[in-house]
């Protein structure tokens, strides 16, 4: 979601970002396309003694379908760039040359998402060093695993949607599925009050699935208009009579049972910002196996701007 | 959060403990008339939440004053302990351990031990102090882990006879039968004020002490002392606790910052580094999807008990 040309940097240079600043100063904005971003990434040091020459190695991907594994050569081409595969590297490996266990540090790469790039794409951090080094039974190549288990890795896969009071914001959601299991889509409990969320699925979707703190509605017309600005003939595709909403945004809510199939689904998520109150929080929207093993999801800043 | 400024000013911050006094308000005003916690306090009044319920709020002045809603609910007089022979001019309370809703330990500045325990819906008082505890300042109190009849407390000042860590056996009735277990030169705690302690939950043998010159542990039940301090600015020790499920020990110094040491490692390791995939990832342990923020972070949009994931 492009905030704008040129950017508004947050800082000028990497040598003005301390860690205080960057812990108070710095947010979370979207990349924006075909202008110089910069991304930041702070590294910690919970040892006793410096840590010598800390290898950085930063990238992208387009996650519209999810974050995809890393490929095949990525550890033994590691901090080097990998043959294939679906990542991007953002720039060259940096190295720190020391980072004390009371200070950390931070990076800066200067990058230029191509116009291209999806809007749901994320960035995988990689950090590496000869004194702590990455354990080998711990380099996979499942996104999912390795962000969970490894300190060492950083996955940043977080949307802000700035949005003026009374706009409605639609983005894609991509959900996975094998046959013959049950998923949950689950919203969870947001400050972010007044906001309407809601979900519309995909016109032929096996029937059975539940609510939960949600409630079946009927697009409005300013809501079918600014959906079929975003999807365009996509809108065909999905099932807009039925809109399943959060019936409370603060208590947060999910669809039980729900099929996903082999190929999994593309639902539109819908967030209507408030047109009066000016309340901002997160959302994250998840998808559950059985209601119980957590897959994945997407979390979201959502900003009131006045328009 | 609970926090005392200094003497019965109060605060309690249901934001995580976010800066600003908006986001404490006080719970106990001194500019009102009639504050609701009574009774002269030392500078620094102890303020303990009922270990096994943290609606419950306790703090010492001349007497242990109660709230059953973390100090929203007044103070009310009703709830007060007065313990017997403190009157405020002469002693004040100087350590409170809250143990558990229906056991109170407390002590004093001049060396009382007092054991509160309700029944009924009503407290009763027992004088544990007896020779040969000393009659010292007396910084915490706490019972064994595994045995609440058990008390510990450790001492302010210098030639404290016998030391500056004492074990009280609770009887039935009565005062605690006292024993110094603050070791035997060269392997005691050192004839310092002793501001702390903590004792393992795992291991009630095992005992940290924070002192004015760093911390000592003991893992025999106080027969034995070492210094503990390693890593350890040249500083006094105010408060020290341990996170239990992370074995964590930490220590509050007096104006050298909060330290802390991993005791599920014989060493710390020389190197760690770790990147952040979100506020409470702190890098000992894999990121934990979907716990609650306990605290706000603005700039990226998360309020108290937003769900954190590990992208």
């Amino acid at each position: 979601m492009p905030e704008g040309s040129p950017p508004a940097y947050q800082t000028s240079l990497v040598g003005d970002v301390d860690y205080v600043f960057f812990e108070s100063k710095l947010g979370h904005r979207n990349p924006q396309r075909g202008v110089v971003n910069r991304v930041y990434v702070q590294v910690h040091n919970r040892g006793i003694q410096d840590a010598q020459n800390v290898v950085v190695k930063l990238l992208s991907a387009d996650a519209t379908a999810g974050a995809p594994n890393l490929p095949p050569d990525f550890w033994t081409a590691f901090p080097g760039d990998p043959a294939g595969g679906l990542w991007t590297s953002i720039g060259a490996a940096q190295i720190i040359p020391v980072i004390k266990p009371t200070e950390p540090a931070i990076l800066e790469w200067d990058w230029t998402p191509p116009m291209s790039i999806a809007q749901h794409s994320c960035l995988l951090v990689v950090i590496d060093n000869a004194a702590d080094p990455i354990p080998p039974a711990n380099k996979g190549f499942d996104i999912w695993a390795l962000a969970n288990a490894e300190r060492h890795i950083g996955w940043k896969n977080v949307h802000v949607v700035n949005a003026v009071l009374g706009a409605t914001f639609w983005t894609p959601l991509r959900f996975f599925g094998t046959a013959d299991r049950l998923y949950s889509i689950r919203f969870s409990a947001t400050t972010a009050r007044g906001w309407q969320l809601g979900l519309l699925l995909p016109r032929v979707m096996p029937a059975g699935f539940t609510l939960r703190g949600m409630v079946r509605t009927q697009l409005s017309n300013p809501q079918r208009e600014s959906l079929r600005r975003a999807v365009g003939d996509g809108i065909e595709r999905l099932d807009t009579e039925a809109l399943y909403q959060v019936r409370q945004p603060g208590r947060g809510g999910a669809i039980d049972r729900i099929v996903m199939g082999q190929e999994g689904i593309t639902a539109m998520l819908m967030l209507a910002a408030p047109s009066t109150a000016n309340r901002s929080g997160t959302l994250s929207v998840v998808q559950e196996l059985d209601g119980r093993d957590l897959m994945g999801g997407s979390t979201y800043v959502l900003n009131v701007m006045r328009g | 959060m609970i926090h005392g400024y200094y003497s019965r000013w109060i605060a309690r911050s249901t934001v995580g403990g976010a800066f600003g006094l908006a986001n404490w308000p006080l719970i106990n005003d001194l500019n009102l008339p009639n504050p609701q916690v009574r009774g002269p306090s030392i500078f620094y009044p102890p303020i303990v939440l009922d270990e096994t319920n943290p609606n419950n709020l306790a703090v010492g002045t001349d007497r242990i004053n109660l709230d059953t809603s973390q100090g929203t609910g007044g103070f009310p007089d009703a709830n007060e302990i007065s313990l017997p022979g403190v009157t405020g001019t002469n002693d004040r309370i100087s350590a409170l351990n809250y143990v558990n809703s229906n056991l109170i330990y407390a002590a004093t500045v001049n060396g009382r031990v007092f054991r509160c325990d309700r029944a009924g819906g009503a407290w009763t008082v027992r004088v544990l102090h007896a020779a040969p505890l000393p009659n010292r300042w007396i910084w915490d109190v706490a019972p064994l882990p595994a045995d609440v009849n058990t008390v510990v407390v450790v001492m302010a000042g210098y030639g404290v006879p016998g030391g500056h860590v004492w074990q009280g056996v609770v009887p039935a009735a009565g005062a605690a039968t006292w024993t110094a277990i603050s070791g035997t030169a060269p392997s005691a705690v050192p004839d310092v004020s002793c501001s702390a302690f903590q004792i393992d939950p795992l291991d009630g043998n095992t005992i940290y002490v924070g002192t004015d010159i760093g911390v000592f542990r003991t893992i025999d039940g106080g027969v034995t002392w070492t210094n503990f301090s390693e890593g350890l600015p040249n500083v006094a020790i105010y408060d020290i606790k341990l996170h239990e499920s992370g074995r964590l020990l930490r220590a509050g110094t007096h104006g050298r910052g909060m330290w802390e040491r991993r005791l599920d490692m014989l060493a710390m390791p020389d190197v760690q580094v770790f990147v952040r995939d979100h506020m409470l990832h702190a890098g000992r342990v894999a990121p934990v999807n979907g716990i609650a923020s306990p605290y706000a972070e603005p700039l990226q949009g998360v309020a108290v008990g937003d769900q954190l994931f590990a992208w």
